[in-house]
């Protein structure tokens, strides 16, 4: 089970919306994280052979996808960032229709339907029709059909939108449950989940990598860049232009600005602990809005 | 956790050999129609083609007489009434239907978002285009099934409470229904269906395409587009004016065609036949040119 990107790029028309990437993955979860526009669904979708690479090649077990997606697809479990379902289909049917398009056979696809319906909470609903789900129910939904197969290469973008806490802390449990014996690639811009689960970090930019690496590393690379300052409105206003600001606060003793700086922003700057969200601005370089 | 504790029978099942072919036509075509049997949509959409054709032909056949007290010429329920019935007066109107049944065979999971899902699953383009294309052909041919069975209960009705309506014959029916209706409708669908198949991006303004083009062969004539063209190539007409032309062209000038006879259908078997084949062809052209929602995923 080894999935291998070599120097894969796609282009749509003149712009490039992944450059050069490679990567090699092997049983685990991989965080794939970065700014909107950065090419993590359209990766994301070369993976799962839903578009073939302009350059480069993507293999799966050592067999290139663009000769034989059919092997992956037979292990693929993939939960696109936006997906529809048959508004006129109950969820328990959905899920059986897609099982059947997975190759399950009819007793087999019943059985793993009741245990992952049972699995993502919607026992009491499954047999409700899918067009009056809310949105949240209909993203676990789509959580169950892409366990269906019980992938060896499970494919996941922003797979807690639009799930209240519990139901994603709990989504997120269940994906770290799997990672033993299987390839997990999680997108979604919520660090938190990815620092939580991932024991890989990989960081796209513009189309690249900007970082392939554990949050742990990230976090240490981050160490003295991490800077927390009060001041008053009116410098926090010239500190906020000058640098990255990953978090502000305002209180009676002023404004507490979190900034990201290769050097002491402001004489009055202590260095603050790193968090993975201070290392991930630090490695897209990115201007963050006030938090 | 409970999600691998049926691990190795799902993954053993996956493997070919196993149960775990690749999905079928037939299996796409279950679905597809499980589906829609499920949706109220069609359900309405039976009801409301049955109403209204029903009242269409009760509102278009004529009176019982003629305004001089004589009975009408050409009734609707003879044979060749039912000619002009099923020729002139539904398979306009039910060709307008079509292309809308059928653009969005499958076009209609990029719409609704759903085929990001199915492309990553086992299913070939050949199986599910193809089991979708059956799906929409069957749908077709229920309601063109619908179609005659209201026809012929109008046909019943008229005779049986206006003045002049021979009894109708629905062997007669039944022979203009398939050389007809049933060409035509196979043409129109595999055409709509294979255009928003390979450009489904486009299918909304590919089915308005496809609805001018048969509201043309109406508005400019077939005998206009056709006319010029050797005998043959006349009966690949597939609205079936000039079928019906024909009926009428056996008559003296000026006298009114004999209403208790068809004209010669034979010749006009074998180009409708070509019809049909067109339509398959069509579709088998949409089969290998599927690119699995490529231009729509980019």
């Amino acid at each position: 089970m080894e999935l291998r990107i070599e120097g894969v790029g796609k282009a749509f028309g003149a712009h490039w919306a992944v450059r050069d990437v490679s990567l090699r993955c092997d049983p685990g979860m991989i965080g794939l994280v970065g700014p909107n526009g950065a090419g993590k669904t359209t990766l994301m979708r070369m993976i799962a052979a839903l578009i073939p690479p302009t350059r480069g090649r993507i293999l799966w077990g050592g067999q290139d996808l663009r000769r034989d997606a059919m092997a992956l697809r037979r292990v693929l479990g993939y939960l696109p960032q936006e997906f529809g379902v048959y508004p006129e289909l109950t969820g328990r049917r959905f899920l059986r229709y897609l099982a059947a398009m997975k190759s399950l056979p009819d007793d087999l696809a019943r059985r793993r339907v009741d245990e992952l319906v049972e699995l993502v909470n919607l026992e009491g609903d499954a047999d409700r029709r899918l067009g009056g789900y809310s949105g949240g129910m209909k993203q676990r939904i789509g959580i169950a059909q892409a366990l269906l197969n019980d992938p060896e290469l499970l494919i996941v973008d922003e797979p807690t939108a639009g799930l209240d806490p519990a139901e994603r802390i709990r989504f997120r449990t269940l994906l770290a449950s799997l990672t033993a014996d299987r390839i997990v690639i999680l997108s979604t811009h919520i660090i938190s989940d990815v620092e939580a689960v991932a024991g890989r970090l990989v960081i796209l930019r513009a189309g690249d990598i900007a970082a392939d690496s554990t949050p742990e590393a990230l976090i240490g690379d981050a160490v003295g860049r991490v800077w927390s300052v009060t001041a008053d409105a009116a410098t926090a206003i010239r500190l906020q232009e000058r640098g990255q600001v990953s978090a502000m606060v305002t209180d009676a003793r002023g404004v507490t600005l979190r900034l990201i700086s290769p050097d002491r922003p402001h004489e009055a700057a202590v260095p603050a602990e790193p968090t993975l969200e201070d290392a991930y601005l630090l490695a897209v370089g990115e201007r963050a809005g006030v938090a | 956790m409970i999600a691998t504790s049926q691990t190795l029978e799902v993954r053993r099942a996956a493997t070919p050999g196993n149960g775990g072919d690749l999905p079928r036509t037939r299996d796409v075509l279950g679905w597809e129609l499980r589906r829609r049997v499920s949706s109220r949509r069609s359900w309405v959409l039976l009801a409301c083609v049955a109403l209204f054709f029903a009242v269409y032909l009760v509102l278009t056949a004529p009176l019982g007489i003629t305004p001089t007290g004589q009975p009408i010429p050409d009734p609707e329920t003879s044979p060749h009434g039912m000619l002009h019935e099923v020729v002139v007066v539904v398979l306009p109107l039910f060709g307008m239907l079509l292309p809308f049944l059928a653009a969005d065979g499958v076009a209609r999971d990029a719409r609704q978002r759903v085929h990001e899902l199915l492309m990553a699953t086992r299913v070939s383009s050949r199986a599910y285009v193809s089991g979708r294309y059956l799906a929409v052909l069957l749908l077709g041919l229920v309601l063109s099934v619908e179609l005659l069975v209201v026809i012929w209960a109008v046909d019943v009705m008229l005779h049986a409470t206006r003045s002049g309506y021979p009894a109708p014959q629905f062997g007669p029916l039944v022979t203009i229904w398939v050389l007809t209706v049933l060409p035509a409708m196979v043409l129109l669908l595999s055409l709509s269906f294979a255009l928003g198949t390979l450009w489904p991006r486009l299918s909304n303004l590919l089915k308005l395409a496809v609805l001018l083009g048969w509201i043309g062969l109406y508005v400019v004539g077939a005998e206009q587009i056709l006319g010029h063209l050797p005998g043959w190539a006349q009966r690949l007409d597939p609205t079936s004016y000039l079928l019906y032309a024909a009926g009428q062209s056996r008559a003296v000038p000026g006298a009114t065609p004999d209403p208790t006879r068809l004209p010669a259908l034979q010749p006009w078997v074998l180009p409708h036949v070509g019809l049909v084949v067109l339509g398959v062809a069509l579709a088998v052209a949409a089969v290998a040119g599927f690119r699995r929602f490529r231009d729509v995923l980019a």
